[in-house]
């Protein structure tokens, strides 16, 4: 289990490491062996040492348009075929943009009551690039699967998209009509926030990065999904995911920025049987 | 005779990758004193050496305003010889419509002028700020160049645009005008009131898909304004001119249309953007130039701006 100390360890090295893979290959265009890409192999070897990182193949599947045109914004799906029983089941998913400045884009934490694990999220590109989604379940296994992106270039970027918002901090919630009681119900959870990015570069002088950094979504008592993120993530962060209401509850949301601003919300959950 | 043939092989080395080495940029007098280079399309690329944007330039009796600097330096300064193959007149300012790469990164070309006036947008500065690093380094990647210092782009000094600013030419009022978020959140427009002639930037495009960086209400809106300009002539950001301009902008509307109305009821069925992208607005695809290439993009800002609608 990769503590967030050690992440935020990791994210600081990352950050240079980051840079000396970009520059290197910034112009290798064509879709490389993914197993043994540098620097991917630098990336792996600090998040998961020696471990054995096996083909997600019926496991965990990754979806996305893989030809950018948005690098803004670039809707990803995560598909676990695992059931979330309590002796097996998905309990960490790692999003990683290989070429990004910070490759790791998040860990998203589930459990049992996540009820099955679908993750959909939106993630920023600075170039070609691998993006891995790896599932690490509760014995310790390891499963991965993986898309080469293509960036057209052109006039959009990263960041900078949507000016000032004076509807900073709203969160909204967005699911079907109906909630069913046991079964895996799908909600998005949307927060609207700049998620800055913190290349100094892209900041006026003297301005310390905002973006959300941690998320945890409870369902009263039970965690359902917690995540630790950063500005890999796309402005106005959306998350969407299952949960796996018994009966009526709370589903809520708490969000919190690297200027240590809170941000939370929560909805009634009323529940009917099928 | 050795020195000669490294010096040789360098040149074609380095001549292979060189960006943009464009002879001539052609400029066509569309109006009295207004001078415009049609450019192709997007995106930049060393098949076209980034030669995708429309800019030109209008001349008064007193000096010249350059509008959009193109997407290199070395455009930036085939412009400024186009201006002086037609007038001594000096120039005296430059409109930037906005900071997409293809408008912007040729500045430097012009920014030696002495009281050089450049006119932006009040918020072109922060997305200056905010993309350049990025796209400098696609330039750099795009066109192999060693180095983009000389593209850095100091903000300092430009004239900001908070409404609509009149400057003398001579004997020719401009008007330059900042628009709430459409195209972009900081567009800029010139109108030459004596030949009626309408510089829009990228607020309307011809023949290739318009594109939406901002914001999709606010750019319905703003076409509504435009329709009812009525411009003697009119240079867009992309495309032809050949077209009548209510047709050319109740064309985009439409689109714009099409696109709000699909998104809003993908929304309303709780689809997900990595679908909504494939199958809003695709209708639309057989009217406009490079639709495959940067619809998806539009449903995106679309979307992201109207699943925060109340």
């Amino acid at each position: 289990m990769v503590t967030s100390r050690f992440m935020h360890r990791l994210t600081v090295f990352l950050i240079c490491a980051g840079f000396f893979v970009n520059v290197s290959f910034a112009r290798s265009v064509s879709e490389p062996d993914h197993e043994i890409v540098p620097e991917w192999l630098v990336i792996k070897d600090l998040m998961f040492g020696e471990k054995n990182i096996r083909s997600g193949e019926g496991v965990i599947s990754l979806y996305l348009n893989t030809k950018l045109d948005d690098v803004s914004t670039v809707p990803i799906m995560v598909n676990a075929n695992l059931d979330q029983t309590e002796e097996r089941y998905i309990q960490a998913i790692y999003l990683v943009v290989d070429r990004n400045p910070i490759p790791t884009a998040g860990k998203f934490r589930f459990t049992p009551q996540s009820g099955r694990v679908k993750l959909e999220t939106r993630l920023r590109f600075e170039k070609f690039s691998f993006v891995r989604a790896v599932a690490e379940l509760n014995t310790g296994e390891l499963y991965m699967d993986q898309r080469w992106v293509e960036v057209s270039g052109g006039c959009s970027a990263p960041s900078g998209k949507n000016g000032d918002d004076p509807s900073f901090g709203k969160i909204r919630f967005r699911a079907d009509d109906r909630f069913y009681a046991n079964q895996p119900n799908l909600v998005q959870v949307q927060i609207k926030h700049p998620n800055e990015s913190a290349l100094a570069s892209d900041l006026e002088p003297g301005h310390d990065a905002r973006f959300i950094d941690k998320i945890d979504i409870a369902f009263d008592d039970a965690l359902v999904m917690s995540a630790d993120v950063n500005f890999s993530i796309s402005d106005n962060p959306v998350f969407k995911f299952y949960f796996l209401p018994e009966t009526d509850g709370r589903l809520t949301v708490k969000a919190r920025d690297t200027h240590d601003t809170q941000f939370s919300d929560s909805i009634q959950v009323l529940t009917s049987h099928k | 005779m050795r020195l000669f043939i490294i010096i040789l092989g360098l040149s074609l080395i380095f001549g292979a990758h060189a960006v943009a080495q464009i002879e001539e940029l052609t400029v066509r007098e569309i109006s009295q004193g207004n001078y415009v280079h049609i450019g192709r399309f997007p995106p930049a690329s060393s098949d076209n050496h980034a030669d995708v944007a429309n800019i030109g330039f209008i001349v008064g009796e007193k000096c010249v305003l350059i509008i959009d600097a193109g997407n290199t330096i070395d455009i930036g300064e085939r412009l400024r010889e186009a201006v002086t193959s037609v007038t001594d007149r000096p120039i005296c300012a430059i409109a930037v419509t906005h900071v997409h790469p293809d408008h912007l990164l040729g500045l430097n070309a012009f920014t030696d002028l002495p009281g050089l006036a450049i006119y932006g947008h009040h918020r072109l500065p922060k997305q200056i700020q905010r993309r350049s690093r990025y796209y400098l380094e696609n330039l750099r990647d795009t066109f192999e160049l060693e180095s983009t210092d000389r593209y850095r782009i100091e903000t300092d000094n430009f004239t900001l645009v908070d409404g609509i600013v009149e400057l003398d030419l001579g004997n020719r009022i401009v008007q330059i005008r900042s628009w709430d978020p459409a195209h972009t959140d900081h567009d800029l427009t010139v109108w030459d009131t004596r030949t009626r002639t309408f510089w829009s930037g990228d607020l309307v495009f011809s023949e290739h898909v318009p594109i939406l960086d901002s914001n999709i209400r606010g750019f319905s809106k703003v076409l509504d304004e435009l329709f009812e300009i009525d411009p003697d002539y009119y240079v867009v950001g992309h495309g032809s001119l050949d077209s009548p301009w209510e047709s050319l902008v109740a064309k985009q509307k439409y689109y714009l249309s099409v696109l709000m109305d699909e998104t809003r009821r993908a929304l309303r069925h709780n689809q997900s953007l990595i679908d909504a992208v494939n199958e809003v607005g695709w209708s639309e695809r057989d009217k406009w130039i490079n639709f495959d290439k940067y619809h998806r993009r539009n449903v995106t800002t679309s979307f992201t701006d109207l699943e925060w609608e109340d």
